[in-house]
């Protein structure tokens, strides 16, 4: 009967398991529960009974689990028990011959458990602090570069890449998808979706409409007049009437609330037309 | 009867779009002109907004058609045989039922860079105003 389980298991494990299952799932060794064989602090000293490392040195002082021995060993001298002090000094760096034994035979697998294993990106990975605080770093870089992009491009996707599996796989991913949304909004800034690369002074719009009264044209030429069209930078707006085209940012049809007026030019205003349509279908 | 129509507008961004109802490829807009076309999109560009309105007419060549040459004279794909004239923010402004897969297209304007007079004459049957 076991041996028809075993088979009938098997089989079922190969039509329903896909190969890499194994990425998926939690590493035994994440598993740290309570073991009564771990050491503890001896009695007799402050921190008596509290969980150890297992690191013992000759003269048999054992310091807490993930206690730095020269803070320790400050922390004891400042409260004016230099010996004791001392003895953490020479004790803690000393290893056991089984300990220097056991470092030799390190395998992969144990180096890998003190860097730590971590769930990144829907997937177990194993990765030390300073990798974690890359992939946060340009994970954040990403999320806000692509929120401020879908404001005005919510259909926007990523052009589609092949990683490898690994959190330097995942920071490279996060990094390339930042830059590939800030090039972007840089791209639609280049043709009047967003404030350009020109735009200093602006005026808080009224609304959506385009029925812009005296005081505001007067503003928007004087601030055009000063820093220049705020996509292209030119001083000249070439429309018949000399004014500045008064744009809307974001344009009206993108996100017609908590707009700004800034001065741009007819070239780039009807450029601006041309990229809005691209962007809305 | 006439079956040419107008409308008197400012529209968004200076621009309007002289296309089918879908698959338009936009051109790319250069500076010093008032006209750009692809085979499938016309862009021509209007009286600044801010400056004031402009009239667009949209009939059969043989009824709006001017004597003097048109700044524009090209065919244009129209696979749901209908031209429109719409604006950046996708408002459809005037439209018109063209015979066939490909309409010619002649546009004549009053001024090189910032017309406020546009006629659009196309080969047609029927017309209506938006």
């Amino acid at each position: 009967m076991n041996q028809f389980h075993s088979a009938w298991l098997a089989r079922e494990q190969r039509r329903w398991l896909r190969l890499d299952h194994a990425r998926f799932q939690k590493p035994r060794y994440v598993e740290r529960k309570y073991s009564p064989d771990q050491p503890r602090v001896p009695a007799g000293n402050s921190r008596g009974g509290q969980w150890t490392s297992g690191r013992t040195s000759g003269s048999g002082l054992s310091l807490p689990f993930g206690t730095d021995p020269d803070a320790f060993a400050d922390a004891v001298a400042l409260d004016g028990d230099a010996d004791f002090a001392d003895t953490i000094e020479d004790a803690s760096f000393e290893e056991t011959e089984s300990e220097a034994v056991e470092e030799e035979n390190t395998d992969l697998s144990s180096v890998r458990r003190r860097a730590g294993t971590h769930f990144v990106n829907g997937q177990w990975l194993e990765a030390t602090p300073a990798q974690l605080a890359r992939f946060e770093v340009a994970n954040a870089r990403a999320q806000e570069a692509i929120g401020r992009l879908r404001e005005v491009e919510p259909n926007w996707r990523p052009v589609p890449s092949v990683y490898g599996t690994g959190i330097e796989s995942e920071i490279n991913r996060a990094n390339n998808l930042a830059f590939e949304a800030q090039a972007r909004i840089t791209e639609l800034g280049r043709v009047g979706i967003g404030p350009g690369s020109f735009a200093e002074e602006s005026l808080p719009a009224r609304g959506p409409e385009r029925d812009f009264v005296m005081w505001e044209r007067r503003e928007i030429n004087r601030i055009g007049t000063s820093t220049g069209c705020h996509t292209c930078g030119t001083f000249d707006p070439g429309t018949r009437s000399g004014n500045f085209v008064i744009d809307h940012q974001l344009p009206t049809a993108l996100q017609p609330l908590g707009q700004r007026l800034y001065p741009q030019c007819l070239t780039c205003s009807q450029r601006q037309g041309g990229a809005v349509h691209g962007v809305r279908r | 009867m006439s079956t040419a129509t107008s409308i008197k507008v400012a529209p968004p961004n200076c621009l309007v779009f002289v296309s089918d109802r879908v698959n338009r490829k936009v051109p790319e807009i250069t500076r010093g002109s008032s006209l750009w076309a692809t085979s499938s999109c016309i862009l021509i560009g209007c009286l600044a907004f801010m400056d004031g309105e402009t009239e667009i007419v949209l009939g059969d060549v043989d009824e709006v058609g001017k004597s003097e040459p048109p700044a524009l004279d090209r065919e244009l794909e129209t696979p749901f045989r209908t031209v429109e004239v719409s604006t950046s923010e996708g408002d459809v402004l005037l439209r018109r039922s063209v015979a066939g897969v490909r309409t010619h297209i002649r546009v004549w304007t009053n001024h090189p860079t910032e017309p406020d007079k546009i006629v659009i004459g196309v080969r047609s049957k029927m017309s209506e105003g938006i």
